[in-house]
């Protein structure tokens, strides 16, 4: 933690730029595999195959998840459920939005068996993945324990590609 | 060549046919062998290659979905610890390198790989295995790996396999010896018997049978065959010594005939010479034509006998090759005229013609007077006798090289079939001719072996009812000496009264030379051994001693040395001594020489040889 504050203080500090559409793709397809290198309990999958990702209807990122919508994801496909906030039950993958990533909101999340992903600044404490954009590269920071928590096993793969893991 | 395999021992044949079958049967198994082991290590090293492409291609999976080019190359770089991979190159989904380690050259072709993929050529094997994450690919990764540790391994396996097989083939080596020679030794026996039995002309043991294959029914039969002439020679031999004892009991008993015949010949000889010679002396006395035409039919019938005894004595003497031919100068005319002279009376008598014609044999010649005599003689005999009317010829002529002897008559004559069997012994013309003419059949059979004898031969031209010529060829040569020996001269009885001493064992013996010699006016001493005669000539001096040869106590060959030796001791001067014998061969005349004898008168005694003999000694 004490590690990741100073990067993520740095981050801030070059006040990152305003997302552009290659950056909002860039991170829905970091979604998207995120989602494939992790393993949900059987029956937790929508239709027993489709991975389920769900994003406010506003966020900024939703569209460029909407392009990836149908592409296959382990035995299924992906399916983008865009709603507003809070997200009902049966998601796979939540992405929460800053201003949302309350510790409550990100447990009561986690117990519901979805793998939270966000960006702010605390969200490992209580979320599985937080994406951290250092310069024109994207890398995460895991908490398999909370990854744990929703149920989700997160390949090796994963977590030796992770800058931090909790 | 020894080289040339022909020439190889049966040994070396079979040693290497054994070696050789190991050694290509080898050599096929290792190129078998590491043909597939090298195919097992290509396919090998391609699966762990592959294998390990896949594993890194599982792991470079989320680098490459996350665009973590720093964490591509970390992983690349654990391929450094494998020494066979040169380099690597990782593709992304479009084809483009994404990160790389070592030498390996970027190519594109690895980015559409869908399936996992190798060739292997001579310097490397390249590997390309897609990057899938889930079903997805998302790029492709390219191995690039040396094959220094296959060959190396191919290196290894060689030279293990050569040891291997150097081993084999040597050990194949000493089996091939070893079997070869189990092989052979019942072969090398038995040829070492059939060299021996070869060599030595004799019979081996049987040959030891070691096994029950071709070798040893080859071996059987061998044995068989040894067995079976080793049989055969045994009765052949059996055979041969009973031919052997039969032919020695042949000649045995032959030998006894002919002993029989002599022994016979020499006691009859003794009382035909009683007879023989009382009729001589009878005739010396006036006698009336009657007692002279009586006395004259003894005599003939006496000389007679004692021609067929000297025939059959001749046959027995022919067959036990006792009879010896001599060689010495004699007038060859005065031998022919002395046979016409014996049996011109005879053909006188039958009214036949005996022509007797020289031409051109005047001269002495080298050779056997008596014998040719005996010959013309029996020939001329034989032709008067089968001749009733017509003439006899006798033609001597010379030839190339000899003399030949011509006796033709103008007789019956004979066929071709009595040819044949003419000159075999007790053979006549005809089995009746026997009843008809007379004689013993022997002439004939005696006159070829004198001939051949002689190296002469006699053979006959007649037709039946033609009259026949028997031809005697001989191989005589001329005596070119010039010293010409007088024939003996027949001689009356000596004039003076001579002292005789008579010796002979036999007491008619005796008697005949008293009734032929006392007439004559002789003053003889008769004495019946050797010891007696050297007592009796020690007390008197004889003119003449007349020995006879065959004598009990002392011989006369023995009393003669004696008398010799007991003149030369007393310094007496040489008394004359006479043998008396029958028959004697020319070597045994020359003994009786020898042993100091001064001459030699036949038995049975003829008045005309033995005064002639007497009077040369004496006068």
């Amino acid at each position: 933690m004490s590690l990741v504050v100073p990067l993520f203080a740095a981050a801030v500090a070059v006040a990152p730029p305003a997302m552009t559409a290659d950056d909002a793709a860039f991170k829905a397809a970091i979604v998207y595999n995120i989602g494939r290198f992790a393993t949900f309990p059987p029956g937790r999958r929508q239709d027993d195959g489709d991975l389920v990702v769900c994003i406010e209807d506003d966020d900024p990122l939703a569209p460029a998840l909407d392009r990836l919508e149908g592409k296959p994801s382990g035995a299924g496909k992906l399916v983008v459920r865009r709603s507003g906030w809070p997200f009902a039950a049966g998601c796979n993958l939540a992405f929460v939005s800053s201003r949302h990533a309350t510790p409550a909101a990100l447990e009561a999340l986690a117990d519901q068996g979805a793998l939270t992903i966000g960006e702010s600044k605390d969200f490992a404490d209580q979320g599985a993945v937080r994406l951290i954009t250092i310069g024109r590269q994207t890398r995460f920071e895991i908490n398999n324990g909370v990854a744990r928590r929703a149920g989700a096993t997160l390949s090796a793969q994963l977590l030796r590609l992770a800058v931090k893991v909790r | 060549m020894a080289l040339s395999p022909a020439r190889w021992s049966f040994r070396s044949k079979v040693a290497s046919v054994a070696w050789a079958t190991t050694v290509v049967a080898l050599l096929a198994a290792f190129l078998v062998f590491v043909v597939q082991q090298w195919a097992n290590e290509k396919a090998s090293l391609i699966d762990q290659r592959t294998t390990l492409a896949l594993v890194l291609a599982d792991n470079l999976s989320a680098s490459l979905v996350f665009d973590d080019k720093a964490g591509a190359a970390t992983t690349l770089q654990a391929l450094k610890q494998v020494k066979s991979v040169r380099g690597a190159v990782l593709f992304d989904a479009q084809g483009a390198p994404f990160a790389s380690v070592g030498k390996a050259a970027p190519d594109a072709r690895a980015r559409d790989v869908e399936a996992p993929w190798a060739r292997l050529s001579e310097r490397r094997l390249e590997v390309r295995v897609p990057v899938r994450v889930e079903r997805e690919r998302v790029g492709g990764l390219m191995l690039d790996c040396g094959l220094d540790e296959l060959w190396a391994w191919l290196r290894g396996y060689a030279l293990v396999a050569s040891l291997a097989f150097a081993l084999a083939t040597a050990v194949a080596f000493m089996v091939g010896l070893w079997l070869a020679r189990v092989i052979i030794r019942p072969v090398s026996r038995l040829a070492r018997a059939m060299d021996q039995v070869r060599n030595s002309g004799e019979f081996c043991d049987p040959v030891r049978r070691s096994s029950d294959d071709e070798v040893g029914r080859l071996t059987d039969a061998f044995n068989s065959l040894i067995d079976e002439l080793k049989a055969n020679d045994r009765s052949l031999h059996e055979a041969l010594d009973d031919l052997k004892l039969a032919r020695d009991a042949a000649d045995s008993a032959n030998a006894q005939k002919s002993q029989f015949l002599a022994h016979m010949s020499h006691e009859i000889r003794t009382p035909l010479n009683g007879v023989l010679g009382m009729v001589q002396a009878m005739q010396m006395h006036a006698l009336s034509p009657d007692q002279e035409e009586r006395l004259g039919v003894i005599r003939g019938s006496g000389q007679a006998l004692l021609v067929i005894l000297n025939d059959i004595l001749d046959v027995s003497k022919i067959e036990a090759g006792k009879l010896e031919i001599e060689t010495a100068p004699f007038d060859l005319p005065a031998v022919a005229e002395r046979v016409r002279a014996i049996f011109a009376p005879i053909a006188e008598a039958k009214n036949v013609e005996l022509r007797l014609a020289l031409d051109g044999v005047e001269g002495r010649w080298l050779g056997d007077s008596t014998r040719i005599q005996q010959i013309l003689s029996n020939l001329v005999s034989n032709a008067v006798k089968f001749t009733d009317h017509g003439r006899v010829s006798v033609v001597l002529r010379p030839t190339a090289d000899g003399v030949e002897l011509r006796v033709s008559d103008s007789g019956v004559g004979i066929s071709p079939e009595q040819q044949a069997r003419l000159f075999q012994s007790f053979q006549q013309a005809d089995a009746s001719t026997s009843r008809r003419y007379g004689g013993t059949g022997l002439g004939l059979s005696i006159c070829l072996k004198l001939a051949r004898l002689m190296r002469g031969d006699i053979r006959v031209e007649s037709r039946l009812g033609e009259g026949a010529t028997f031809v005697v060829t001989l191989p005589l040569t001329r005596d070119e000496a010039l010293e010409a020996v007088a024939e003996p001269s027949e001689r009356t009885a000596p004039e003076r009264a001579l002292r005789v001493l008579g010796v002979d064992d036999n007491a008619t013996n005796r008697l005949v030379l008293k009734a032929l010699l006392e007439p004559l006016g002789v003053a003889l001493v008769l004495v019946a051994d050797g010891p007696a005669a050297i007592a009796a000539w020690s007390a008197e001096t004889f003119d003449v001693v007349l020995m006879d040869i065959q004598m009990p106590v002392m011989d006369g060959v023995e009393a003669t040395r004696r008398i010799r030796a007991l003149e030369a001791e007393r310094g007496r001067a040489r008394t004359p001594i006479l043998a008396l014998s029958a028959n004697a061969l020319s070597h045994q005349i020359d003994d009786y020489l020898a042993a100091g004898m001064d001459g030699h008168v036949a038995k049975p005694i003829e008045v005309a040889q033995l005064y002639a003999a007497l009077g040369q000694l004496s006068g």
